[in-house]
């Protein structure tokens, strides 16, 4: 069952004037904040959504028109308590990896965990990166810690988290989670492709003190010296979510030309109404250009172009 | 229609393209049929002018036989505008033609070049048959296309 998909959303605002230059690009993060328990804002500090086409700094995206760019230093982050005293729960965002600081990048906590203490010690779930090649999960106080390496700063990077503080197993194989266990997995699929998938073995105990309340996304805590670049959360109570459709430009789950018109109209385009809806940054760079509709063109070749089962 | 009949009406049609519109986008295959260097298939694009890319995906109907699949001389001769792939994946061959700025294809017809099967089992390359052929509009929608002179369109 599906929990929630948190959007950085965008709509195109009409200015007084015809000319397509008066349409701006407006991405929101009004979609975070919902639930009630704990209450909590839609940001933190000063998160900063937007796309390819913001000014002065363009913010890179893997899905949609907008991504989430959290500033250099901590306390910058978008938050969510729509997760209602859940025991199970399966989380994934999409993360653009830079920096050269340690900063925690995604919370999950209980109730009785403050909001604004970010440590694993106060933490149901919690995700570092360390700024050079090492993604980070820690359970309920800091146990179990699940690990993985060989990252390379300057991509996208899905980042997936399966949590059950139940003693029935949530799944089985690959994708599930075994009783009171949690599971980290973090792929890419381009330049240097990896597929890391760490699962505990126990360490998540079954109490009302480990079910989960609220979440937390962006640059929450750490000395990063490089903004953390998100996109793309959808959590689940129950079932695996898997990742998006690489190259899927134009968003209609297969891959073939009309994906490679969309990445060209991606990069060509100064409206935001020009951006592709889908993935369009087919080689996980933080950019749409040239590199992203050869591509797409590698796997529109192959003999299997569709898109994988999530 | 037999060959040679099929053979004069593409060229009719390609002759009233210059007096008028284009009024399709049409694959046409022309099959040169089996020589020594075995059966040479050739590939016009009949374009209307309103789509900037194409993919077609050709199943060339002898690859289980052992047969070779040339694919040397296709999408060599398209307009600078544009450029292209041409390649068999073992499976199909799966011709991609596109511009970094989605310009669009002149009206008229292109030259998609030749597709050649040789060795043993090239005689059954004369089921060449189109699966899929996609021609996209510059808002990267999809534009009306037939085929025209592949084993399901003769």
């Amino acid at each position: 069952m599906k929990l929630r998909t948190l959007v950085i959303a965008m709509s195109a605002v009409a200015g007084m004037s015809l000319a397509p230059a008066a349409f701006s690009q407006t991405c929101s993060t009004a979609a975070w904040g919902q639930g009630g328990n704990p209450t909590v804002t839609p940001t933190v500090g000063a998160p900063v959504p937007g796309g390819p086409l913001a000014t002065p700094t363009a913010i890179p995206r893997y899905s949609g028109r907008c991504g989430l760019r959290a500033p250099t230093g901590a306390g910058n982050y978008v938050q969510d308590s729509s997760p209602a005293a859940e025991p199970t729960f399966r989380a994934r965002f999409y993360a653009f990896l830079a920096g050269t600081g340690t900063s925690n990048i995604f919370r999950a906590g209980n109730q009785a965990d403050a909001l604004t203490s970010i440590t694993a010690a106060s933490s149901r779930i919690l995700v570092e990166w360390n700024g050079s090649n090492t993604i980070t999960a820690r359970g309920p106080g800091g146990s179990p810690t699940l690990t993985c390496s060989g990252l390379t700063a300057g991509r996208w990077y899905s980042i997936e988290l399966g949590y059950n503080s139940t003693a029935s197993a949530l799944g089985s194989g690959v994708t599930g989670v075994p009783a009171n266990s949690m599971r980290l997995r973090v792929q890419n699929e381009t330049a240097a492709p990896i597929d890391c998938n760490q699962v505990s073995t126990g360490g998540v105990p079954t109490a009302a003190a480990n079910n989960i309340d609220f979440v937390q996304l962006g640059n929450l805590s750490g000395g990063s010296s490089g903004a953390v670049i998100v996109d793309s959360y959808e959590s689940r109570r129950t079932t695996h979510i898997g990742r998006l459709c690489r190259g899927d430009a134009n968003n209609d789950s297969t891959r073939n030309i009309l994906d490679i018109v969309a990445i060209a109209n991606d990069f060509n385009t100064t409206v935001p109404t020009g951006l592709a809806g889908g993935q369009p940054d087919a080689n996980e760079d933080g950019t749409t250009n040239i590199l992203d509709v050869v591509a797409v063109a590698s796997i529109v070749n192959s003999a299997n172009p569709a898109c994988p089962t999530p | 229609m037999n060959r040679f009949a099929k053979v004069v009406a593409t060229a009719g049609a390609v002759s009233a393209f210059v007096c008028a519109p284009a009024a399709a986008n049409e694959l046409l295959l022309v099959d040169g049929g089996l020589g020594k260097g075995g059966r040479a298939f050739s590939l016009d694009f009949n374009s209307d002018g309103r789509g900037t890319a194409i993919e077609a995906r050709i199943d060339v109907g002898a690859q289980e036989k052992g047969a070779r699949v040339d694919v040397s001389k296709c999408v060599s001769k398209l307009p600078s505008t544009h450029t292209g792939s041409c390649v068999f994946n073992g499976k199909e061959v799966v011709i991609l033609v596109y511009s970094a700025t989605n310009a669009l294809l002149p009206a008229g017809m292109i030259d998609l070049g030749t597709v050649s099967v040789a060795g043993a089992g090239a005689d059954l390359a004369k089921d060449m048959r189109v699966s899929s052929l996609i021609v996209a509009a510059p808002d990267a929608t999809e534009l009306r296309s037939s085929v025209v002179g592949d084993s399901a369109n003769k």
